[in-house]
């Protein structure tokens, strides 16, 4: 028994990575169907105002993430963009890190087609710029400054979709979906907060505590990783990626919970065993 | 010499730093045009800066290649890396997608190579998250045994899957949902902390940032002085 115990205790790492292979793999490629999901109150502080928003209505999306933070990030994006688009709001896309100018794109794309959207009358993407800071304020002062062509080399201001709108103050609502710095605190410091804009905003789980003091105040709702987004995507009744990946989430984290009791039992037992 | 190196750059950053601190209160139409064209300024000078961080990281890689320490050959992987993708880009002039809606080589390297580059390095923190579960976080404290207590229940009750077992275990005989217990700890004590912190960081930057403005802090301008 003894013998057993020790065994376990030093166990080849590639058995316990093998492990967290089948843990998520076969939950992915055979979904459990597992229960338990709730909405959240900062989940539904996003979805209720864009829910209330009028008809072309102007809201803006910042894609602040990039491939390493896809699978938190992605699903809420397509799930924020689609509920805008099925409450035919007119959308603003951009992004502030370079390396997630694609994914952004990607997710508009899909999302506008899905909803019989046109580019340049219900939505513009305006890509990257450099220097985050300065974007953020050159936005919400005069859009055209910083984006004078879109992301595909239109003259942004002969857009319809950009009709009458000059800067994020004439905004009516605006989401951050970020994996870190640039991200949402700067876009409340610079922009949002400081010209009384709503916002909402969007994250990776382990930003989560550091952007909850924003919340409810400064930004009106926040979703928090993969689980946020499946409860964003219950609530606009789409399941989709977030919601495939929820059974991967809680198994994922009991086999945590499992390796956290082994590691404190295992000595124990060993102690009293012969 | 002296003028040009030290004193015109403190005279930049004085006048600078106090104008731009003063424009954010000031809601005059004036104010919003420096503004403006103070942030126009500022992008045209950062994509200057993205030019000579590429001229340094290959002045340091050159001369790795020349001197061949251990490990010389990943900077060959660099030039190619770099070469490679700013001629894809060049080709395909930044686009993803062709007008006749075709995948371009830049496309193609984002989907193919960046994606899954980028998304394998960050899963591999899941495994060894695990591995650390399991090996090293043994109770040998009070605050020890305080972490893996908070662990433990945060994991119960932001997983679908623990909170249905939360609830079907206990039911209605608690007060209170686990969720709703854990939503009072973030919204309540977590946030009292996390805005002390916030309040703090922010403090300590505006003393850095008056220092820097004042001329006392001047590392900005290589360390020395």
């Amino acid at each position: 028994m003894k013998r057993f115990l020790e065994g376990l205790a030093n166990v080849d790492r590639r058995i316990l990575f093998l492990l967290v292979v089948v843990v998520i793999l076969v939950p992915i490629m055979h979904p459990l169907a597992l229960p338990g999901l709730k909405v959240t109150d900062s989940v539904r502080g996003v979805y209720d105002q864009i829910e209330k928003l009028p008809p072309r209505s102007t809201i803006a999306i910042s894609f602040d993430f990039d491939p390493a933070s896809k699978p938190e990030l992605y699903p809420m994006a397509l799930a924020v963009t689609r509920h805008a688009f099925k409450k035919d709001l007119k959308v603003i896309g951009m992004n502030l890190w370079i390396t997630g100018t694609g994914l952004a794109d990607e997710i508009l794309t899909a999302a506008a087609a899905e909803h019989g959207k046109r580019y340049g009358e219900d939505y513009v993407f305006l890509g990257w710029q450099p220097s985050p800071i300065a974007v953020i304020t050159g936005v919400f002062t005069d859009i055209y400054k910083i984006f004078s062509k879109d992301q595909k080399g239109n003259d942004t201001r002969a857009l319809p979709v950009m009709k009458g709108f000059r800067s994020f103050q004439q905004l009516d609502y605006f989401v951050e979906l970020g994996a870190g710095s640039p991200g949402l605190p700067h876009w409340v410091q610079y922009g949002a907060d400081k010209f009384k804009i709503k916002m909402g905003g969007g994250c990776t789980a382990v930003s989560e505590p550091g952007y909850r003091p924003y919340y409810p105040v400064q930004i009106t709702g926040l979703i928090p990783a993969m689980k946020g987004a499946a409860e964003y995507e219950s609530l606009i009744g789409k399941p989709d990626k977030a919601y495939a990946g929820l059974d991967a989430i809680s198994l994922g984290h009991f086999l945590i919970l499992l390796a956290l009791a082994m590691c404190n039992l295992i000595p124990v037992l060993t102690r009293f065993t012969k | 010499m002296v003028f040009a190196k030290k004193t015109l750059p403190l005279i930049v950053c004085f006048v600078m730093g106090t104008l731009v601190a003063i424009q954010y209160y000031v809601p005059h139409r004036l104010s919003q045009s420096f503004i403006e064209e103070l942030s126009h300024w500022e992008i045209i000078i950062a994509a200057f800066a993205f030019f000579l961080g590429l001229v340094s990281v290959m002045q340091v890689h050159i001369g790795k290649l020349r001197r061949r320490p251990p490990g010389w050959g990943f900077s060959l992987f660099l030039f190619a890396g770099i070469i490679i993708g700013v001629a894809t880009g060049f080709i395909s002039r930044g686009k993803q997608i062709s007008e006749t809606g075709a995948m371009t080589p830049f496309g193609w390297m984002y989907n193919n190579m960046l994606n899954p580059l980028q998304g394998t390095m960050f899963c591999l923190l899941g495994f060894y998250i695990v591995s650390a579960a399991y090996r090293a976080f043994k109770v040998r404290s009070k605050e020890a045994a305080v972490l893996l207590m908070v662990a433990v229940l945060f994991i119960f009750a932001r997983v679908p899957l623990g909170q249905y077992l939360w609830e079907s275990v206990w039911g209605s005989t608690l007060p209170w949902q686990l969720h709703q217990i854990v939503e009072w700890i973030m919204n309540t004590p977590a946030k009292a902390a996390g805005r002390g912190i916030l309040i703090g960081v922010s403090l300590g930057a505006v003393a850095t940032s008056v220092k820097i403005i004042a001329g006392i802090e001047r590392q900005y301008m290589g360390g020395k002085d």
